[in-house]
């Protein structure tokens, strides 16, 4: 490790110690916006979710009533969620006493949630197929959750209302886990056949998602959410510190639910035509790259027309999760983390990621950009990304200098910063990376020995 | 529609459908002959191409994969906006899968006003067994709105090449129709080769390249 890298980890350190009952979090902040050290990470990310305070004394309490809080969730909502139906219908039934809708409105509401759990289901299954994490036990399973099964509850219902046309979805849902139990490329145990007291991670992943669906009526659960709890739920269930992975699953569903109170405009159906839904995200994007790039604007989104919601949609909408590898992503999300303005932080990246291909694009015809932008080469080098993405959004060039110059000149301006502070800080990163490769590779070798 | 890397002429077809009926999965099987159990969920549209001869003649299919979940529907008219081809897919299991054909049919045949062949598909005859919609009824239906109808199982290989040709041949003889038509309508063209639908190598250099949408 350079002096360099060791300076910045020891001033990270030195942010976090002990004795600073108050952490600076905007110097905290800066610090952490090249990447954090692993053994840092899942301490860093509490904080800039806001779920842990600045002030470091306060957080014995404040875990500890976010904790029970969410143990109260999962019974209610999972455990013996009948009880809170029943509370629920009694109070419509002594507004509306004419009827008795009692059992109708609570079939239809268990019909719609298992709809939602369906998809949930069939998402968190394949949560990052790249490595095996998601498919291993948690050494800390939610026992009287567990017992429960939410993926059994699908399948049970199926066999209790087997004459209801209404049923196929979770007919569909059924066969699919039959398919996976006999493809021997997928050792996944169906959720049948295991111990009715463990759990694997991503049936941990699907319990919080549900519980966000139910206790978020107005977003529900909608497809590429997974994506986005899925590393934040591996970071804090991966932390070395058991104290820590123990209670990974109530700090992600918070984090998350966080996280998601900044970019769920874009998961809603209703805003995406409106001024703050996905399509007016992506387009001012397309704006952006028009003053930051002219020439590759023009080529592939006039001449070509490539619109935004072919690529950058996704690119936006999951904080890029589906375009890097699971240890990129997670160095970039240090960033996008760290920032205090997500989204202008995940959208210079974007400019940066479009910089890096820029000649290929350029070069490209329209069926050869659309394979390069919805799969995104990975052997580009994600430090060099987010150093220019940093240089980009702390020295922006003023639009009018950017259209005095020639295309070319511009995209000069705009993305190369100096070189040496660019090797500098890319040792940084790569320091700090190591470390996570290093741990997913040790998962892969892990699931390779038991198999 | 975008002139492709070729010479072929390019016809673009979008795949249509609820969630998990199978639309990914057929454009799998068809590109790379594969089928995977656990393949993503598709948030984003996805793009491929491929081309194939059909009676003597190569011609380069785009291809849009959209997404199913409801959510993301508002999107599917940047996708089939310009197409030639449109393949609405269920699931022959699920009966649901199959009345959501019917209101994208409707919305189609709105906006592009019979420009586009359809092709209605039941996938998953491998589940023949647990089989909802009967195929008399689904031929029916696509006769009634002037579509075409083929079955298919992606997980087993069965007849997905033939979707493809199907759709293809349907395409060809609409944009030879449209061509002639026009040659019918206006004398100035008469000596370009050119169709409609169908863009010619010779003017792929000089004019500007075609939009895909």
């Amino acid at each position: 490790m350079s002096t360099r890298q060791i300076e910045r980890i020891t001033h990270i350190e030195s942010l976090l110690l002990i004795e600073n009952t108050v952490i600076d979090t905007k110097k905290l902040r800066e610090a952490c916006s090249y990447g954090i050290p692993d053994s840092l990470r899942p301490l860093c990310w509490r904080l800039f979710l806001d779920y842990l305070p600045r002030d470091r004394p306060n957080w014995k309490v404040v875990l500890a009533q976010q904790r029970a809080g969410y143990a109260d969730l999962v019974e209610n909502l999972i455990v013996t969620p009948g009880e809170q139906e029943d509370r629920h219908s009694a109070a419509t039934t002594s507004k509306e006493v004419t009827d008795h809708p009692l059992s109708e409105t609570s079939t239809t509401s268990e019909f719609r949630e298992n709809e939602i759990l369906i998809q949930i289901d069939r998402d968190v299954r394949r949560l990052r197929p790249e490595i095996q994490f998601f498919q291993k036990n948690t050494d800390y399973p939610f026992i009287s959750a567990a017992r429960i099964n939410l993926a059994k509850r699908i399948s049970r219902d199926r066999l209790a209302v087997d004459e209801d046309p209404l049923s196929k979805m979770s007919d569909r849902s059924s066969s699919e886990m039959t398919e996976e139990s006999q493809s021997p490329a997928v050792p996944v145990k169906t959720a049948e056949e295991q111990d009715p007291e463990c759990e694997l991670h991503w049936q941990v992943v699907e319990r919080m998602l549900f519980i966000y669906s139910k206790v978020n009526p107005g977003i529900k659960y909608v497809q590429g959410m997974n994506e986005l709890i899925g590393p934040i739920y591996y970071v804090f269930a991966t932390d070395p510190d058991r104290e820590w992975a123990e209670h990974a699953e109530a700090d992600t569903f918070y984090c998350f639910q966080h996280l998601m109170s900044e970019v769920k405009d874009n998961f809603i159906k209703k805003l995406d035509k409106s001024n703050c839904g996905i399509e007016i995200v992506i387009n001012k994007f397309h704006e952006r790259l028009a003053v930051q790039d002219p020439a590759l604007y023009h080529h592939i989104a006039e001449t070509q027309q490539i619109q935004p919601q072919f690529y950058v949609f996704r690119w936006i909408l999951l904080l890029l999760s589906q375009e890097f590898s699971l240890p990129d992503l997670i160095t970039l999300w240090d960033a996008v983390f760290a920032s205090t303005d997500r989204i202008d932080c995940v959208q210079s990246i974007c400019l940066v990621m479009l910089n890096e291909i820029r000649e290929d694009l350029l070069a490209g015809d329209f069926s050869a950009n659309m394979r390069l932008l919805q799969d995104y080469p990975n052997n580009i080098d994600v430090a060099n990304i987010m150093i220019k993405a940093y240089d980009l959004r702390h020295k922006k060039v003023s639009n009018n200098s950017a259209r005095s110059n020639s295309a070319s000149d511009t995209s000069d301006i705009s993305f190369n910063s100096s070189s040496q502070s660019l090797t500098r800080a890319a040792d940084r990163i790569s320091a700090f990376m190591t470390g996570a490769k290093a741990r997913i590779n040790q998962y892969t070798n892990k699931k390779k020995d038991n198999s | 529609m975008e002139a492709g890397t070729s010479d072929s002429p390019v016809f673009k077809v979008v795949l249509l459908g609820e969630g998990a009926v199978g639309k990914s999965s057929i454009l799998l099987r068809y590109i790379e002959n594969k089928f995977n159990n656990k393949h993503l969920s598709t948030t984003q549209a996805s793009f491929a191409t491929r081309k194939l001869t059909v009676n003597g003649k190569t011609v380069e299919l785009n291809i849009w994969d959209t997404a199913g979940q409801e959510k993301y529907h508002s999107l599917g008219p940047i996708y089939y906006r310009g197409s030639q081809g449109a393949m609405l897919i269920y699931d022959i299991t699920d009966t649901r899968s199959f009345e959501r054909i019917k209101n994208w049919v409707r919305e189609l045949q709105e906006v592009l006003k019979g420009t586009a062949t359809l092709l209605v598909v039941g996938n998953k005859v491998d589940l023949d067994a647990t089989r909802q919609i009967q195929r008399e009824t689904a031929e029916e239906y696509a006769k009634s709105v002037g579509a075409l109808y083929a079955e298919c199982s992606a997980k087993e290989n069965i007849d997905i090449d033939a979707l493809f040709e199907t759709i293809t041949k349907a395409m060809m003889a609409k944009a030879s129709e449209v061509s002639t038509l026009n040659r019918g309508a206006s004398l100035r063209r008469s000596t370009s080769r050119r169709t409609i639908q169908v863009s010619d190598d010779t003017d792929t250099e000089a004019a500007p390249k075609k939009k895909c949408c």
